[in-house]
């Protein structure tokens, strides 16, 4: 369900041109579409539906383009429309074929290292890949909540307005998505046979 | 269980991943541009409708898309060239890669690029979709519409099967799918499991509109 957006009340502390004008959907796409890029990943889209998910994403957001205000909420709104498309994807996919995991890797959907010192990319690259792996020990609600809350730091009420429950409910998924998550990292540390 | 209750191990490495990878800078490009696309098209073949329900479902927009759409008769396709699309220019290996190819027509301001790492080197080898051929794409398909809301529904038939033959994954595909089940409701030889499938697959298309219009008054083979 979209809920119905709140103008964000005048802040003159925010470093924006003035008189604030409405931005463009150009601005929303550049300035949203690295985080959109990164959960579709983290949420477990592979790199073959990717473009597809994201287009699906915009086009929501398009319609909805008088609602979006480029305020921190609609950081939370935008998540929103993600989880929702990626949940009619991974449905449809299940449809089609429920054993197709098998990615197809296009080089331009890799990651972007360059501009990076590479100890610090690495070290991104490498905790991004072992969240990756422990996330797939989540079921569909507790990693969405979790990469929300953990990953993206959004708010309980952000999270529930995200994914359409309540706080409640956010904060009982997030303890039980933690000790899951937590055991998915003893059972890799235990399995490589080493400290991280 | 809070997030301090986490170890120090997993806590470390979830601020790592909070981060983030960078998208890359093409790849962003790419998608914009089909993303656009998309929009001009859907966008345009709805208001051009006159249906009621088009200022409210663009609302705002409807400024963008339309300055989108009028940039030349080509709409999207126009606008997509006149954006930067430099494939020789950012090749920086393609001299290494394919040194017997035919140069590409690069403006000779150009200077030679420096040899990049070998990473960037198998990314510019990969051919990427020239905007060329999403202009192409959505020249076909507005055609198609056109010619679907002018009654000729052969003609409409004939655009999209071009379509299908020369684009059969294009940026457009799933616009295409929605036009050849528009057709098919209205000449009547519609198969129900496909409009059922399209409507579950693209619930949020612009298109799935249309398609749920034309093929609720028609009857539709089982």
């Amino acid at each position: 369900m979209l809920l119905p957006r709140r103008l964000p009340p005048s802040n003159p502390e925010v470093p924006l041109a003035a008189p604030r004008s409405r931005p463009t959907f150009e601005e929303i796409y550049d300035a949203h579409v690295e985080q959109l890029w990164r959960n579709a990943r983290r949420l477990g889209v592979q790199d073959d539906a990717i473009d597809d998910v994201l287009q699906q994403v915009f086009l929501v957001v398009h319609r909805r383009f008088d609602q979006v205000t480029m305020t921190s909420s609609d950081r939370a709104w935008l998540l929103g429309v993600l989880l929702r498309v990626v949940r009619d994807h991974k449905r449809s996919l299940r449809r089609k074929s429920p054993h197709r995991f098998i990615a197809i890797t296009d080089p331009e959907t890799l990651p972007d290292e360059r501009g990076r010192q590479p100890d610090e990319s690495l070290a991104r690259a490498e905790a991004a890949a072992l969240v990756q792996c422990w996330l797939e020990a989540l079921d569909d609600d507790k990693r969405e909540v979790f990469i929300l809350a953990e990953l993206e730091q959004l708010s309980a009420r952000e999270i529930a307005e995200a994914t359409g429950t309540n706080p409640s409910t956010v904060y009982s998924r997030l303890r039980a998505a933690r000790i899951e998550l937590e055991a998915a990292a003893a059972r890799y540390r235990k399995s490589e046979g080493r400290r991280l | 269980m809070s997030y301090e209750d986490l170890t120090g191990e997993t806590q470390e490495v979830l601020r790592r991943a909070r981060l983030g990878e960078s998208m890359p800078a093409r790849h962003k490009r790419r998608l914009k541009s089909a993303v656009l696309a998309r929009i001009a098209l859907a966008s345009t073949t709805t208001l051009a409708a006159g249906q009621a329900t088009a200022a409210g479902l663009f609302g705002a927009a409807a400024k963008t898309v339309m300055a989108i759409a009028i940039v030349g008769s080509l709409g999207a396709g126009s606008y997509l060239a006149i954006r930067p699309v430099r494939h020789h220019a950012e090749p920086a290996a393609r001299a290494v890669v394919a040194p017997a190819e035919k140069p590409a027509p690069a403006p000779p301001n150009i200077e030679p690029p420096a040899p990049a790492p070998l990473r960037h080197r198998v990314i510019s080898h990969r051919a990427p979709r020239p905007a060329r051929d999403l202009a192409a794409e959505t020249k076909l398909l507005r055609a198609a519409d056109r010619a679907l809301r002018d009654g000729d529904t052969e003609a409409a038939a004939a655009r999209l099967d071009d379509h299908a033959a020369r684009f059969p994954s294009g940026a457009l595909a799933p616009e295409r799918t929605a036009e050849q089940l528009i057709v098919a409701c209205e000449v009547g030889t519609a198969d129900r499991a496909h409009v059922d499938r399209f409507l579950a697959t693209h619930a949020t298309s612009p298109f799935a509109a249309r398609v749920r219009r034309a093929c609720a008054a028609v009857s539709i083979n089982r």
